[in-house]
């Protein structure tokens, strides 16, 4: 009696699997349509700046008519795709294959965190699917296309320029601070102090920032390593002020940005803060430090100037929709460009003809001219994408670097201003 | 006070105090347990009787040694216990219990989620012997029916006595040559404890020796050839049992009136 | 063996009882499985659902059965992990050298977890065992030219030449590997955890080395986690800090308590329900987590042990008698003739002693 009864439910069981496996599960790309994967954390600014970027970008395409492919006309159609990678890597890898396998996506773009986006790559390679990536920053991802191309070669980094190139632009700002203490103040050797988070990238930073900071011509008093998420930093700035520092080089890409330049703000430190402070590119800036932010000038990618014709029209419309200013990660606005654009010169969807096409890529985007190095990286330099050095004065963010560096000066861009306090503080009379 | 000749006992504590923090829970108590007797110690609640067994079995200092860098660790052991000649007092209690000094702990504790025939097992845990362990399974299963009737059944559903009946059972399956029991008869109905003395009774006939800590004085006393009173972490009183019936002092720690 | 003396063992053995044969009904299943459904996204769902099957696995029999609840468990995880692909990368060993090497470190590991844990119990033992993942992770991030710091190590070769050879090597892993773990649990020396874990003074006073037993739960412990650690690694190519991460360690706690604490199976089953219902839910993605949560709150209102106890308790029955298992189905024992009622009838519990086995009325 008990076996009949197991072996129906066994028999009920198998039959399932059967009907499941016939009608399968994910249908083929619906005809006429380019099928696009935004991948990024969706509940956090990250994946959220992914998303609208791309939305803005394939807005604009679909409604110019769309994407040419050899003699016919294809939509762009986005996939929104939670990884939630900074949570859980195997999750988000397993979100990519399944957008891969059964949405059958045309290209991955996105991704933010590095362990994840590495997980995610090996994915996007084992399906041969292209993928452009807009936010993971570390260089080695990169490296791969180099070592191992048949692989590889499916993979490219749109934004940001890779995380080597992000210190030497921050340091570029640090001497362009320097260059006016030298100007303005008549102090031929500034005392630098740096001050680095408690974390992962900060440590070879740390490092660096001692044995450059000298060879800038300036003097090197001491490195600070707060927690990235601290609340209160006036024991450093108590410190550093002690120091006598007159440059504060910073680097902070988690929320103790924001208590640090209020309380740099309200202490009045009399010392210049330059460097990477990712808070700081957010348009609630102002507002979450009291008003105390100003002075405060940051390494960031979009600013209201013109890099390119590009620029200023994509920064108005997505400040519009977003109600903040871009970060990096909207990049997957460019990214989308960049891809149709691929595809249009190799009149195919085939990965194996539009790779060779984005390799090709001359692009002027939003952020800079872009064109990919032979490891699929995006160039950074003069003339193609340089990153800009963006302050806060009188409530505004706005670039002020580069500023004839190299000859380059984007319109719009206006001059650096020292703190007036750090000004009182130091002018030689 | 009558004391077997020092070559042929098994147990010989010498001087034993024991204190937990400030208070002494044991007095430079000395004791023996010649080979093949059957032992009491009798007294009044917190007299020490716990104790006495616990540290005999190297639980205190391992309580001792574990409970160091905290409040409760505060516990000093002085004294001497020889094991057939062989001083125990530094062993860990697993070794203990190989060399054949075996603990039947107060409130039965069996392994209330493991199946009477478990519980048996896990006190075999040191035989290797298969042929042994069968003999010693028979043995215990002749002793206690009731073990081999349940044995499938969770022994935390077992009444008081049968529980009381395991715990002496799986200390037997460890083939002791030292028997220590304490208070087996606590919240037993008086024909239960009866059979069960009269089951103690009988493993000591088999060879066992044994060593009752009991609160039933009467009990205890009717059963054991001698015995030793303490009270208030000291020994009051031992001897055969006609002499401590007699003995006043015996009933004044049974009675509880006075204090030495 | 006789082919039908074989058979009849394994009927009396397994078919008798609804479990079993449930267990065996689902490893059929998944055995043949891709010869109807071969999809990559399912494949590598479930591949996943094997490998961390078999850490909760582990999970299981240190913290449900020796009762050393560790709250670190990922340590045993990322050390396998990180051990296991840095051989592969640096040192260019296979995958077959790797994992099994990833696992003995994690061994190591069981016993610099285990030896300080000795003298913990309770909220402390548990406390202690979360330091372990974070030191790791600091050493992960300190020495970040070796492990890759906060990107992990890459690069790493396949665990199998195909997607479908890897589900089935995760498969056959985890039925092997738990069916090994189960025995251990059913052997001797899991007697002495279930000891250790109820009454580990009384376990000690039976002569049992309860300290030698608890170093060597955390060894085994750590082996089985530590083959997971490596499996995934090769499995997803990367091995990073998330393997060390406070998810990693809790996920296993929730999938055990949820499938059933102190089984090996109860752990093996409540990972094949939950992880595959996460991935499900990925079709409401803003929802997706609270959804999840709600619905393990749900079940276990209703299951408040869990779900293999729960189902055991609905397709089987104990006999009052010789408290063998039945099929529920049944009216007599099996074993002993005697008559079955449901659990709660009257006349079933405990009896007085003296009185002989037998249910009243």
């Amino acid at each position: 009696m008990t076996r009949k009864r197991w072996a129906a439910l066994i028999l009920v069981v198998t039959l399932l699997l059967t009907t499941f496996s016939v009608t399968g599960c994910g249908k083929a790309a619906a005809p006429k349509v380019i099928k696009i994967a935004v991948a990024g954390p969706m509940q956090f600014i990250q994946g959220q700046h992914h998303w609208l970027g791309a939305q803005m970008a394939a807005e604009e395409i679909n409604k110019a008519g769309g994407v040419t492919v050899g003699n016919k006309k294809y939509n762009i159609e986005l996939v929104q795709v939670d990884t939630n990678e900074l949570l859980s890597v195997d999750d988000a890898a397993s979100a990519v294959e399944k957008a891969i396998t059964v949405n059958k996506v045309n290209a991955i773009i996105g991704t933010i965190r590095s362990e994840a986006s590495m997980a995610i790559q090996e994915v996007a390679m084992d399906n041969k699917t292209i993928m452009m990536v807009c936010g993971a920053s570390l260089p080695q991802m990169a490296e791969k296309v180099g070592k191992d191309y048949n692989r590889y070669k499916y993979w490219f980094r749109v934004t940001p320029v890779n995380a080597t190139y992000l210190v030497k632009a921050s340091m570029l700002l640090l001497n362009h601070v320097g260059g006016v203490f030298r100007k303005e103040l008549g102090i031929q050797k500034p005392k630098v102090a740096a001050i680095i988070e408690k974390a992962v990238a900060g440590d070879p930073l740390a490092a660096a920032a001692a044995k450059l900071i000298p060879t800038f011509g300036m003097e090197f008093v001491g490195v600070w390593r707060p927690s990235p998420t601290a609340t209160d930093l006036t024991a450093e700035l108590t410190a550093i002020r002690k120091a006598g520092a007159q440059i504060i080089y910073t680097y902070f890409s988690a929320t103790a940005g924001v208590p640090y330049a209020k309380q740099w703000g309200e202490l009045q430190i009399p010392a210049a803060s330059v460097g990477i402070n990712v808070e700081a590119q957010a348009k609630g800036f102002m507002q979450a430090t009291g008003n105390k932010g100003n002075y405060e000038y940051t390494l960031n990618t979009y600013a209201p100037v013109q890099i390119t014709p590009k620029t200023l029209p994509f920064y108005e419309e997505f400040t519009k929709r977003a109600g903040q200013f871009p970060t990096y990660n909207a990049g997957t606005y460019d990214a989308i460009y960049i891809y149709k654009e691929a595809i249009e010169r190799a009149k195919s969807l085939d990965p194996e003809a539009v790779v060779p096409e984005l390799e090709k890529t001359n692009y002027l985007s939003a952020a800079g001219k872009i064109v990919f190095n032979k490891n699929h990286d995006v160039t950074w330099g003069p003339g193609y994408v340089t990153a800009l050095g963006t302050q806060w004065q009188d409530g505004k963010l706005v670039a002020v670097w580069p500023n004839g560096w190299e000859g380059i000066t984007y319109p719009g861009t206006v001059d650096y201003k020292l703190p007036p306090w750090v000004v009182s503080q130091w002018k030689k009379k | 006070m009558v004391t077997p000749p020092e070559a042929s006992n098994l147990l010989e504590v010498r001087g034993l105090t024991v204190c937990y923090d400030t208070a002494m829970l044991l007095n430079n108590v000395s004791l023996s347990v010649g080979r093949g007797e059957l032992v009491g110690l009798v007294g009044p609640n917190g007299a020490g009787k716990t104790t006495l067994l616990r540290t005999v079995a190297g639980l205190v200092r391992w309580e001792k040694q574990s409970k160091q860098g905290t409040r409760a660790g505060n516990i000093t052991i002085a004294g001497e216990v020889r094991f057939d000649g062989e001083r125990i007092d530094s062993l860990p209690p697993h070794v203990i219990a190989r060399r054949g000094l075996v603990l039947c702990p107060e409130r039965r504790r069996p392994f209330t989620e493991l199946t009477v025939a478990d519980n048996l097992m896990a006190g075999a845990y040191l035989q290797k012997d298969r042929r042994a362990l069968r003999e010693t399974l028979d043995m215990v299963h002749q002793m206690f029916p009731v073990l081999k009737q349940r044995a499938r059944q969770i022994s935390g559903t077992l009444s008081g006595g049968e529980q009381q009946m395991l715990a002496i059972g799986r200390a037997l399956m460890t083939r002791p040559r030292l028997l220590c029991v304490d208070e087996p008869s606590t919240g037993l109905s008086p024909l239960v404890k009866k059979e069960l003395f009269a089951k103690i009774s009988e493993i000591n006939r088999r060879g066992i020796t044994v060593l009752l800590v009991e609160q039933d004085t009467a009990l205890t006393l009717s059963v054991c050839a001698r015995s030793y009173v303490l009270s208030h972490s000291r020994i009051v009183a031992s001897g055969a049992r006609q002499d401590l019936l007699a003995d006043q002092t015996v009933h004044r720690s049974y009675l509880g009136l006075q204090s030495p | 063996m006789n082919p039908r003396r074989l058979y009849r063992r394994f009927a009396s053995e397994v078919l008798v009882l609804p479990g079993r044969t449930t267990v065996l009904a689902v490893c059929l299943v998944l055995l043949i499985l891709p010869l109807f459904h071969r999809h990559p996204y399912t494949l590598r769902v479930l591949s996943l659902t094997f490998i961390f099957a078999i850490f909760a696995a582990s999970w299981d029999l240190l913290s449900g059965f020796v009762g050393q609840l560790s709250l670190g468990h990922a340590i045993f995880f990322g050390v396998a992990a990180y051990t296991s692909a840095l051989l592969n990368l640096q040192a260019g060993l296979p995958p077959l050298v790797t994992i099994p090497a990833g696992a003995l470190v994690a061994v190591l590991m069981g016993l610099v977890v285990g030896i300080p844990c000795l003298r913990l119990k309770g909220q402390y033992l548990s406390l202690a065992t979360m330091g372990f993942p974070i030191i790791l992770t600091g050493l992960v991030y300190l020495f970040s030219d070796l492990t890759g710091g906060e990107l992990g190590v890459s690069g790493l070769a396949r665990l199998g030449p195909t997607r479908l050879s890897e589900y089935y090597i995760a498969l056959v892993l985890v039925l092997g590997l738990g069916l090994i773990m189960w025995k251990i649990t059913d052997s001797k020396v899991g007697l002495v955890f279930h000891a250790i874990r109820e009454d580990e003074i009384t376990a000690r006073a039976s002569g049992i080395n309860t300290p030698l037993y608890k170093l060597l739960a955390f060894c085994l412990s750590g082996f089985f986690a530590g083959i997971s650690g490596g499996l995934y690694s090769h499995f997803m190519r990367v091995a990073g800090p998330s393997t060390l991460s406070v998810l990693t360690s809790f996920q296993p706690v929730i999938w055990t308590i949820f499938g059933g604490v102190a089984s090996i199976y109860g752990a093996i089953a409540g990972t094949f329900v939950l992880y595959p219902l996460m991935e499900f839910l990925r079709v409401a993605p803003e929802l997706r987590t609270l959804i999840f949560a709600a619905l393990v709150v749900l079940v276990l209102r209703f299951m408040p042990e869990g779900l293999t106890p729960w189902f055991i308790d609905r397709v089987e029955s104990e006999c009052p008698r010789c408290k063998e298992h039945n099929a529920v189905t049944r009216r007599t024992c099996r074993v002993c003739g005697a008559p079955l009622g449901r659990p709660s009838a009257p006349g079933a519990g405990p009896f007085q002693p003296g009185k002989g086995g037998r249910v009243a009325g």
